[in-house]
C-alpha cells in the first residue's frame, strides 16, 4: 500500500449518479438559548444525488456543520423536511433514525473519534456488529478489506492510540465505510491533519464515491480539496449562495 | 462476549482503579451481609435448638373450662340477653396423664411425650442448702422429648436410669452446693426428706436451669411433692418442631389442656433474635448502599468523560437502550464479580468464624461462634446487591442514554 492508494478521477456520469438520494427542503435551524440564540440556518434545500461527491465551503459559523449534522440525523431541525431515499425522516422517531445511520450513512468527523479501548480493526467493525448482518468471519474480512483499502493492513491489531492523526483518520474513513452506506458525511475531515494526510483522507472519501453509487458530502474550508468535488457547494448565512 | 458487554468492559477497564474501589465495597457489602446473617441465623438456631433439647416442642399444662359468654332469657326475638364476661377457668396440672398422653400420641406429628410433675424443695448438701425446682421424669420418655443425655456433663445418664434413688443437679447448682458424681442430697419439702445419690451433672446453658433444677425418677418426685397421680405438665416433642404452634392451637382444642409451643414460651428471646438478624441485616445492606453509591459516582464520571464516545457510537447506530445497556452493563459485571468473590470471602469467612472461641452462657451454653449454613443467606445478600447496584447504574445509564450525539459533536468539533 502507497501512501496514495487511490487515483483521483473526475466522476462519469451515469444513470445511477443521477437517482435523487437526499432532500432537504426549507430547513431551518436555530442554536443557542436566549441572547447566544443564532439562526444557523435558514430555509436551506438541498438535493443529493447517488454516487456524487458534494462539497459544502463557507466561512465559520454559516451553518455547513449544522446542516450536516441534520442530514446525519444527529439533530432534529426546527422546521423544514429531510427525505432520503424518498422516504421522509426529519421526523422519524429516534429508533428508525438511529436504525437509519446504522444502515445508510457513515461519518467522518475532524477529530477521528475512535474509541481508544478497541483496536483499529475492532473500531471499523463496530457498526458491523450492530448492524449484525455480516457473521464474526465475514465481519473480520470485510474490515481487513477496510484497512488494507486506507493503508493500514499492517497496523489492524494496533491499539487506535498508537496510531498518527493522519492513520487515525484513516480508520476512521474505514469505520465509516463498514456498513456500505449510501452517503458519507465528512465534517472538515483533514481539518487536523498536514497535506500528505490531507490529501490521502480527501482521496479515500472520493474514492468511496466513484463508481459505488455512493454519495459523499464533505463539510471543508479547503477551497483547493473543494474543487476536486463533483459539486461545490457554497454557504452564507445559513443559507447556499 | 456480546457486543455491547465488551463495550461495558472495554469502558470499565478504563476505570479500573475506581471500579476496583467500587467491587471491593460490593465484596465486603456481600460477605459480612452474609457472615452477619450466618452468625445471627446461628445463634438463633442454636438458642432453638437448646430450648427443644431443654423443654421439648411444646408443653400440655394446665386443664380449662371455657365459661358460657353469654345466655339468653326467654326467647331470642325478646332480645333479651344477659352478659357474661367471656374466659376460662383452669385448673392447675393434667389431672389423668396417663390418658393425656394417650391422646397426644395420636397426633401424627407427635414423636414424644413425657409426663413431668414439677414442684419445688430444698436441697441440701453436706456443704450448704439451696432451694431447687424438682423434675420427676420418666427417664426413658423423657429423653425422647428432650437432649438431657446430651447435657450431662459429668456422670452417666445410664446410672441415673438404673437407681432408683439416684438425681441429675444442674452444674451450677453442683457448684453451689459443692456437689460431685456420688454425692449425696437431701431434698426436703414440709415433712418430706428423701436422700439422693448425685449420678449426674447436666448443663443446658440456661443458667436459671442450671443453678435450679434437678432430675429424680418420677416416683420419688410423687414421695417428696406429695402428687400421687398428677403430672406438672406433658412435655412434647414433634418430627418437625417449627409447626409447634400449628399442632398446639389443635391439640388445646382436642385436649381442653393449655398447650404452650416453645415459640409462644420463647416469643421473647425469639424478637430479641429477630430483631438482631434485621438490624444486621439492614446495617450490611447499608454497606452494599455505600459501596453502590461509590459505583454510582464512578459511572457518573464514566458517562461524564465518555459523552464523546457515547455521541460517537449514537452516530454509528447504536440506540439509546444500547446505552443503557453498556452503562447498566459496567454495573452489572462489577456485581457478578463482587457477587462471586463476595459470597468466597464469606464462606471462608464463615468458615474461621465458627472456629472462633467464645463462652456463652446464660441463654444457650457454647465455647466457640455459632453459624448457621444457609443458601438463603448468600441468595439474599444477592438479591440485595443486585437490586442496590440496578438502581446505582440505571441513573447514569439513563443519563448517557438521554446524551444528543449532535450536541456533544458540534461541541467537540
Amino acid at each position: 500500500m502507497t501512501d496514495e492508494p487511490f487515483t483521483e478521477t473526475k466522476p462519469t456520469q451515469s444513470t445511477a449518479a443521477e437517482v435523487e438520494l437526499l432532500k432537504a427542503q426549507g430547513v431551518r435551524r436555530t442554536l443557542g438559548k436566549d441572547e447566544a440564540r443564532t439562526q444557523a440556518l435558514r430555509g436551506v434545500d438541498l438535493l443529493l444525488k447517488r454516487g456524487k461527491s458534494y462539497a459544502i465551503t463557507g466561512p465559520s459559523g454559516c451553518g455547513k456543520s449544522t446542516l450536516l449534522y441534520l442530514l446525519g440525523l444527529l439533530d432534529r431541525p426546527d422546521s423544514g423536511s429531510i427525505s432520503i431515499m424518498g422516504r421522509p425522516i426529519s421526523d422519524a422517531s429516534d429508533t428508525e433514525r438511529t436504525q437509519f445511520r446504522n444502515q445508510m450513512l457513515g461519518f467522518v468527523f475532524q477529530f477521528h473519534f475512535l474509541l481508544p479501548e478497541f483496536s483499529a480493526q475492532e473500531n471499523v467493525m463496530l457498526p458491523m456488529r450492530r448492524l449484525g448482518r455480516l457473521s464474526r468471519k465475514e465481519m473480520l474480512a470485510r474490515s481487513a478489506m477496510l484497512m488494507e483499502q486506507v493503508g493500514l493492513a499492517d497496523k489492524m491489531t494496533r491499539s487506535t492510540g498508537h496510531l498518527s492523526g493522519g492513520e487515525q483518520q484513516r480508520v476512521a474513513v474505514a469505520r465509516a465505510l463498514a456498513n456500505e452506506p449510501a452517503l458519507v458525511l465528512a465534517d472538515e475531515p483533514t481539518g487536523n491533519l498536514d497535506e500528505r494526510n490531507s490529501r490521502m483522507v480527501f482521496e479515500l472519501l472520493g474514492s468511496a464515491a466513484r463508481g459505488t453509487g455512493r454519495s459523499v458530502l464533505i463539510v471543508t474550508h479547503n477551497p483547493e480539496l473543494a474543487t476536486r468535488c463533483d459539486e461545490t457547494l457554497r454557504m452564507r448565512d445559513g443559507l447556499f449562495v | 462476549m456480546g457486543l455491547i458487554l465488551q463495550i461495558a468492559w472495554r469502558f470499565l477497564l478504563a476505570k479500573k482503579r475506581a471500579m476496583l474501589m467500587s467491587l471491593t465495597g460490593i465484596v465486603f457489602g456481600v460477605a459480612f451481609f452474609i457472615v452477619s446473617q450466618a452468625q445471627t441465623s446461628g445463634f438463633e438456631s442454636f438458642f432453638i435448638r437448646s430450648v427443644w433439647g431443654t423443654n421439648g416442642a411444646l408443653k400440655v399444662q394446665d386443664r380449662f373450662q371455657n365459661n358460657v359468654a353469654s345466655m339468653l332469657a326467654g326467647e331470642e326475638q325478646d332480645g333479651f340477653k344477659v352478659e357474661l364476661k367471656e374466659g376460662r377457668s383452669y385448673v392447675e396440672g393434667v389431672e389423668h396423664p396417663a390418658l393425656i398422653i394417650e391422646a397426644v400420641r395420636k397426633f401424627r406429628e407427635v414423636s414424644g411425650a413425657s409426663e413431668v410433675l414439677r414442684g419445688s424443695a430444698t436441697a441440701k448438701s453436706g456443704f450448704r442448702e439451696d432451694e431447687c425446682e424438682v423434675y420427676g421424669i420418666r427417664l426413658s420418655d423423657y429423653l425422647s422429648v428432650s437432649n438431657l443425655g446430651g447435657q450431662i456433663r459429668y456422670g452417666r445418664i445410664e446410672d441415673f436410669d438404673s437407681d432408683p434413688q439416684s438425681i441429675l443437679v444442674g452444674i451450677k447448682m453442683a457448684e453451689r452446693l459443692n456437689l460431685d458424681i456420688g454425692s449425696t442430697l437431701l431434698l426436703r419439702r414440709q415433712n418430706e426428706s428423701i436422700r439422693f445419690r448425685v449420678k449426674g451433672i447436666f448443663e443446658t446453658g440456661v443458667e436459671e436451669y442450671d443453678k435450679r433444677r434437678v432430675f429424680v425418677h418420677l416416683r420419688q418426685a410423687r414421695d417428696i411433692l406429695n402428687e400421687p397421680h398428677k403430672a406438672s405438665f406433658i412435655q412434647v416433642s414433634l418430627y418437625d418442631n417449627y409447626r409447634a404452634d400449628k399442632v398446639a392451637a389443635h391439640m388445646q382444642e382436642v385436649l381442653l389442656h393449655d398447650v404452650r409451643p416453645w415459640q409462644k414460651s420463647e416469643k421473647t428471646w425469639l424478637e430479641v433474635f429477630s430483631a438482631l438478624r434485621i438490624s444486621s441485616g439492614i446495617t450490611m445492606s447499608v454497606i452494599i448502599m455505600v459501596a453502590a453509591l461509590g459505583m454510582f459516582n464512578t459511572l457518573a464520571i464514566i458517562v461524564m468523560e465518555r459523552r464523546r464516545e457515547i455521541a460517537i457510537l449514537r452516530s454509528m447506530g447504536y440506540t439509546r437502550q444500547d446505552v443503557v445497556r453498556i452503562f447498566i452493563g459496567q454495573g452489572v459485571i462489577v456485581l457478578i464479580a463482587g457477587m462471586v468473590l463476595g459470597c468466597a470471602l464469606a464462606f471462608f469467612l464463615t468458615l474461621g468464624i465458627e472456629n472462633l472461641p467464645i463462652r456463652i452462657r446464660g441463654i444457650f451454653s457454647t465455647d466457640h461462634f455459632v453459624v448457621k449454613w444457609s443458601l438463603w443467606h448468600y441468595f439474599w445478600a444477592c438479591v440485595v446487591s443486585t437490586v442496590v447496584v440496578l438502581v446505582a447504574s440505571y441513573v447514569p445509564a439513563r443519563k448517557a442514554a438521554q446524551i444528543e450525539p449532535g450536541d456533544i459533536i458540534r461541541g467537540a468539533s
